[in-house]
């Protein structure tokens, strides 16, 4: 009895166990900040933790005045700790605020299918000063100084050499290499590449991959990663170059542990658990680096050549490729390399001196850098050109470009090659404001292509063919017309490689249309045609077994080759006394001769059936021949 | 070749021809009607005659009337780009060549005035680069082309008893596949590219750290910079860009962008 008593108290303790956990509850949920201190512009991460395995549980965004919430993603965790499984789903939110203070995030409330649970609240500090970003000086790129040992992280910018010229000019490129330091210890992943704050300037040939190095700073070791490219101002004045960078940093945070504990206050043994045990807290950070003065001078109007096209730096003309014998209206390729240093992204098609008498179209370009930022190397061109005028002359390309270093314009200049044009001259193109050849791109005196004068097609819709119903109407129609044709024609090959399944589709049809006349004949007590059709329906079988044809297939061949108590053999010979004897069986009688031939079309298809395992491949069904016209009486 | 062979083949060439021009013309339209050219040369005398905000009046008048043509949006940015509007010539310049991307001289324009507007852009490389050389609507007719020519092939294959030699066959499958694979492929691009590409045309937009006024500026865009303009991120009247260098932030609300495909 007592026993009976504990087993029937363990029984209601497991059923109340497992109603409990069957039943929705509200879910344990929590919330964390990181960081609790961001600075203005800067974002903090919030972390909701519902605990649970409700799919339908969600934090309400809180409404803070001055703060801004994004949501950015969510991951679940399942957690399996001596036999018992946990789960949780923590949704992250990206925090940003729009002014400094502290800001206190009221409770979040999370729904879910047991009802609603909230989270305890947090406090955000935003302060204007800059946390990671520590003033440095830009013009000592390897040690910085002014570098507090606490900063984590920190970005900058040094400019190439000008020669000890302070300023550069419009156009010119010099090279620079930008920085991001990253302490010792710290996680770092790159959410993308450096970038200029400042629209005055470009920045070109920015390198893909940063050099990486080690360097220590203010007794720090830091990891170095370095980007170089080209940059170069737009426009006149003086500015403040900044660069920036997105990143994600992980910090390491200090695991805790008691102090009592003996051994655990070892330097060595602390700094091992903290490696495998400790927290590293994850920060997206934006470096920005200290403003770099650089003053850019507009290029100098005196002495400005007439064919100057914004080059500038140092440039020679090598090659040039012009035939010595051309004539009027024939076009020709001339071609010209242009080496040096400078901003060759500005170097265009020298000019051809003199530059009346002939029509030059647009030239095709390459350019072949000896660095990586694209500052030095070979531009070469191709261009079409047709001589308009006949005579003798000498023509030469020329390029005028700015070189920073003289303060000067200069002309570089190519050999001088005697052309020879022979035919009439041709009636000067309109080098005006119009062009009715969209590829006659002739530069006018404000140096544009002109306007066009043709108007080419017209379109009066605006929607993209893809969008258009009739367009989409018609490529659906053609889709499923090409399938509808490749399964067509695969259907077909499909029947030429096998062209025995189609016989036997043939004679099964054919069999099928004997059985119904068979039994049509039985319910309308046609004995004589209810023997005949079934004989016949039985030769087709057979003949499909035994190689021949169906007509020749007899009884006294059916009786030879079989045992005479198969159905087969019985059906036969009713059937020959029927249509040769004239017997004729009793009509209600019928009913026992169909299971007969039902017997015996069984027996035919197990002999098939035997048949076919002893030799797959010896039933030449091509041979079987199928009764034509067969009489039924 | 049998006669009947030959036939079939001249009638497939003849059907795939059609089909080809068919399939131009609803990509590039029809050629204007004659009020349509008359009023784009008269557009074009005005700017001639230097009366560049007549000129681009006329021009915005063939637009607004529903004439999509790279010429008119050319001379309405060249018109633009000499009137010193250059925010909308970048603009404008850009809807000629996405109209028609290999034009030389949209694209020398656009770059003279980005240099003067201080909006350079990266030159687009690989895959953007390749699929700039058409226009979305010349793409989606080649991917239609090769789709019609090949039913067409394969209809003469199945009604038409017309035996092509094995590797020809596969070759021509594996051309066709390829083709209006590549098709496919550039009309997601360029639709996705042409939904979100915009043009800045006020100047100085600050592109701000978060959407709050007190926000730093990440950047000082120029009139004519391209944005890319990211849907459903808003935030009371700020909305989400990113440069073509990946680098995101918000415009201030108030500031003015156009997308570059024009509804």
């Amino acid at each position: 009895m007592k026993i009976q008593s504990r087993l029937f108290t363990l029984v209601v303790a497991w059923l109340a166990s497992t109603m409990s956990c069957s039943a929705q509850s509200v879910p344990a949920v929590s919330a964390q900040i990181q960081p609790s201190s961001i600075t203005l512009g800067d974002a903090a991460r919030l972390e909701v933790t519902v605990s649970g395995r409700d799919a339908s549980a969600r934090p309400e965004l809180p409404r803070v005045e001055g703060l801004h919430f994004q949501f950015t993603g969510q991951s679940s965790q399942i957690r399996i700790v001596n036999g018992q499984t946990s789960s949780s789903t923590s949704f992250s939110l990206r925090v940003t605020a729009e002014r400094e203070g502290q800001f206190t995030i009221p409770a979040i409330a999370v729904r879910s299918a047991g009802g609603v649970a909230k989270t305890e609240e947090l406090t955000l500090q935003v302060t204007a000063s800059r946390g990671l970003a520590p003033s440095t000086s830009s013009a000592t790129p390897r040690a910085p100084k002014h570098v507090a040992s606490q900063d984590l992280a920190f970005l900058e910018v040094q400019r190439g050499d000008t020669q000890g010229r302070e300023h550069l000019y419009v156009g010119e490129m010099t090279p620079i290499a930008i920085r991001a330091y990253f302490r010792d210890g710290v996680q770092v992943s790159l959410n993308s590449r450096p970038a200029l704050a400042e629209g005055s300037f470009t920045l070109r040939g920015l390198s893909q991959e940063p050099e990486q190095e080690q360097t220590t700073v203010s007794g720090q070791s830091y990891r170095v990663l370095t980007w170089y490219g080209g940059l170069s101002g737009v426009r006149g004045g003086d500015f403040e170059l900044k660069a920036s960078l997105d990143a994600t940093i992980g910090v390491p945070q200090k695991r805790w542990a008691p102090s009592g504990r003996r051994g655990f206050n070892d330097p060595f043994f602390d700094n091992f658990f903290d490696d495998f045990f400790g927290r590293v807290e994850q920060r997206e950070v934006t470096l920005e680096s200290l403003a770099l003065p650089i003053a850019v001078e507009a290029l100098p109007d005196a002495n400005r050549p007439e064919h100057f096209t914004g080059a500038v730096g140092q440039f020679a003309i090598d090659q040039v490729s012009i035939p010595s014998r051309m004539h009027t209206g024939d076009p020709v390729n001339l071609q010209v390399t242009v080496s040096g240093q400078g901003n060759f992204d500005r170097v265009s098609l020298p000019a051809l001196l003199p530059t009346d008498g002939w029509k030059i179209y647009s030239a095709k370009d390459s350019f072949d850098g000896s660095d990586s930022v694209g500052l030095s190397g070979v531009k070469s061109f191709e261009v079409p050109a047709i001589a308009q005028e006949p005579g003798s002359r000498e023509v030469k390309f020329s390029l005028p470009y700015f070189d920073p270093e003289k303060r000067d314009y200069k002309v570089a200049e190519s050999k001088a090659v005697t052309v020879v044009t022979e035919g009439d001259a041709l009636p000067a193109s309109g080098v005006g404001e119009m062009s009715a050849d969209p590829e006659d791109a002739l530069v006018s005196a404000d140096g544009l292509a002109p306007l066009r004068s043709d108007l080419g097609r017209v379109r009066s819709n605006s929607t993209p063919l893809y969008q258009q119903v009739w367009f989409v109407a018609t490529q659906a129609g053609t889709s499923v017309a090409l399938l509808s044709m490749v399964a067509l024609l695969r259907v077909r090959h499909h029947r030429q490689a096998h062209p025995e399944q189609g016989m036997l589709r043939e004679l099964n049809k054919a069999v099928g249309v004997k059985l119904a006349r068979v039994a049509n004949a039985r319910i309308g007590q046609d004995v004589p045609a209810f023997f005949i059709t079934g004989r016949s329906a039985l030769q087709l079988k057979l003949a499909q077994h035994w190689d021949g044809r169906a007509e020749s297939i007899t009884s006294e061949e059916v009786g030879r080759r079989l045992s005479p108590e198969m159905a087969v053999v019985q059906f036969f010979t009713m059937a020959d006394a029927v249509e040769f004897a004239g017997s004729r069986p009793d009509p209600g009688a019928l009913t026992l001769w169909q299971d007969c031939l039902d017997r015996a079309l069984t027996e035919v298809d197990d002999f098939s059936t035997a048949d076919s395992r002893q030799s797959e491949a010896s039933t030449s069904w091509g041979q079987v021949a199928l009764p034509s016209n067969q009489p039924n009486h | 070749m049998k006669r009947n062979s030959l036939i079939t083949v001249i009638t497939l060439v003849l059907l795939c021809a059609g089909a080809a021009g068919l399939y131009y013309h609803a990509a590039n339209g029809s050629h204007a009607s004659a009020d349509v050219a008359n009023s784009f040369t008269d557009a074009n005398a005005v700017a001639v005659q230097g009366d560049l905000q007549a000129a681009i009046g006329s021009y915005e008048e063939l637009i607004e009337g529903a004439t999509r043509n790279s010429a008119v949006y050319y001379n309405l940015a060249n018109a633009q780009h000499r009137a010193g509007m250059l925010g909308a010539a970048i603009l404008n310049y850009e809807r000629a060549a996405v109209l028609e991307p290999q034009a030389t001289d949209v694209a020398a324009n656009l770059a003279s005035a980005r240099t003067e507007a201080a909006a350079i852009e990266a030159t687009p490389e690989g895959w953007p680069a390749f699929v700039a050389n058409l226009s979305i609507n010349n793409w989606t007719a080649l991917g239609a082309a090769a789709l019609l020519i090949t039913t067409l092939f394969v209809a003469a294959s199945a009604f038409g008893r017309l035996a092509f030699p094995r590797g020809l066959r596969n070759a021509g499958v594996m051309v066709a596949v390829l083709t209006i694979g590549l098709s496919v492929a550039a009309v997601w691009t360029l639709a996705r590219e042409s939904k979100q590409a915009a043009i800045v045309l006020s100047a100085d937009t600050p592109l701000r750290v978060s959407p709050f006024k007190e926000s730093k500026a990440k950047a000082t865009l120029p009139a004519g910079r391209f944005v890319r303009i990211l849907p459903n991120e808003k935030h009371d009247g700020y909305q989400l860009a990113e440069l073509r260098s990946g680098e995101q932030g918000w415009l201030v609300p108030g500031q003015e962008f156009e997308t570059i495909t024009h509804e």
